[in-house]
């Protein structure tokens, strides 16, 4: 299987992640050079966070996932359809930090500065990989038969239910997403290089995610009590994203540069 | 770091080209990526950092397509089966 292969057998859902990079690239490109920032560590920092990010969203999804029998992983084929199965995204945004963590490190560059400008590539990116968990069929909604109900005609070769009608879950986190950049740069264009656009931007999608979750009807995430993993994460998200904001709003009207 | 970049791009491409369910590509072409950007601040060896940056990205870039649709094929075929 190569990629002629493949390119004859082209699927939506790669697509959109791929036109997800892209855009959020591009969209970060744009604000580094808006505000002067040297590129050098920009384009580091983009292939250390997709890289970490696609690991944490990988390791999350094995950690998460009840349905994996870890008793057939040493077989080779087994193996690999596991590596090619699922991502959560928190795990992604996990993966990110410690890339950039990983990227201040060894490179000793000023990671604040690329975060706090740039930080809209994130739910740019999740808005395009959530149109494509929609035209993929994963990440369903509950069942539903209002307006903008979707009927997958067949189980999508991942167990998506069959011929009823479901809540456009996927579609509306896109939307959410997209909105949430908009504040997000707007936010940006008025604080400047400040940790304000990060904290609003937990704050914002944890309160989004935790409410989305309710609609979720795909069953392979994990839970504990009575939140989902996704939930438990926006609690820390939100809280932490709070006392941030707190912090960086307080440090502002001292007159201190955040 | 420009020549390494520029051969680990090139790797990349041909990597996702050829054999795109192995994610090798997606490692190669973030190393080149960073030794691209790196060796962009070496004036004599801009140039060939900078195409070794830009070979990375494509390379980044046709790696992650490659394996999204290989793990969506592969799905497709097990389901089929």
């Amino acid at each position: 299987m190569n990629a002629f292969y493949l390119l004859n057998n082209i699927t939506p859902y790669g697509v959109m992640i791929v036109v997800g990079i892209l855009f959020s690239g591009a969209y970060g490109y744009f604000m580094i050079r808006k505000y002067n920032i040297d590129d050098t560590y920009y384009w580091i920092l983009w292939a250390y966070s997709i890289g970490f990010g696609f690991l944490g969203a990988k390791l999350l999804y094995l950690l998460v996932d009840g349905n994996i029998d870890w008793s057939r992983i040493s077989e080779r084929e087994y193996a690999f359809n596991v590596i090619r199965g699922g991502f959560v995204f928190y795990g992604g945004v996990l993966g990110g930090i410690l890339g950039f963590a990983f990227a201040w490190l060894i490179h000793r560059c000023d990671v604040k500065a690329y975060i706090s400008v740039c930080i809209g590539c994130l739910p740019i990116t999740h808005a395009f990989g959530r149109i494509g968990c929609y035209l993929a069929g994963c990440c369903y909604g509950i069942p539903y038969d209002g307006p903008f109900a979707v009927v997958y005609e067949s189980d999508m070769g991942i167990g998506t239910p069959e011929g009823i009608g479901l809540f456009p879950v996927q579609l509306l986190e896109a939307v959410l997403n997209l909105f949430i950049a908009i504040i997000i740069t707007i936010l940006i264009f008025h604080f400047g290089r400040s940790l304000v656009s990060v904290a609003a931007y937990g704050l914002m999608y944890g309160i989004v995610r935790f409410i989305l979750e309710y609609l979720r009807y795909d069953s392979e995430r994990g839970s504990f009590l009575f939140f989902s993993t996704s939930q438990w994460i926006s609690i820390v998200a939100v809280a932490a994203s709070a006392i941030m904001l707190f912090v960086c709003l307080a440090k502002g009207r001292k007159g201190i540069v955040n | 770091m420009a020549v390494a970049s520029l051969v680990l791009g090139i790797l990349s491409i041909i990597n996702a080209l050829f054999l795109p369910a192995f994610p090798l590509g997606i490692v190669l072409s973030i190393v080149g990526i960073v030794l691209g950007a790196l060796g962009k601040k070496v004036p004599e060896k801009a140039g060939m950092a900078k195409a070794g940056l830009v070979c990375s990205i494509i390379g980044l870039i046709l790696s992650i397509l490659f394996f999204a649709l290989c793990a969506a094929c592969i799905g497709g075929l097990a389901a089929s089966a």
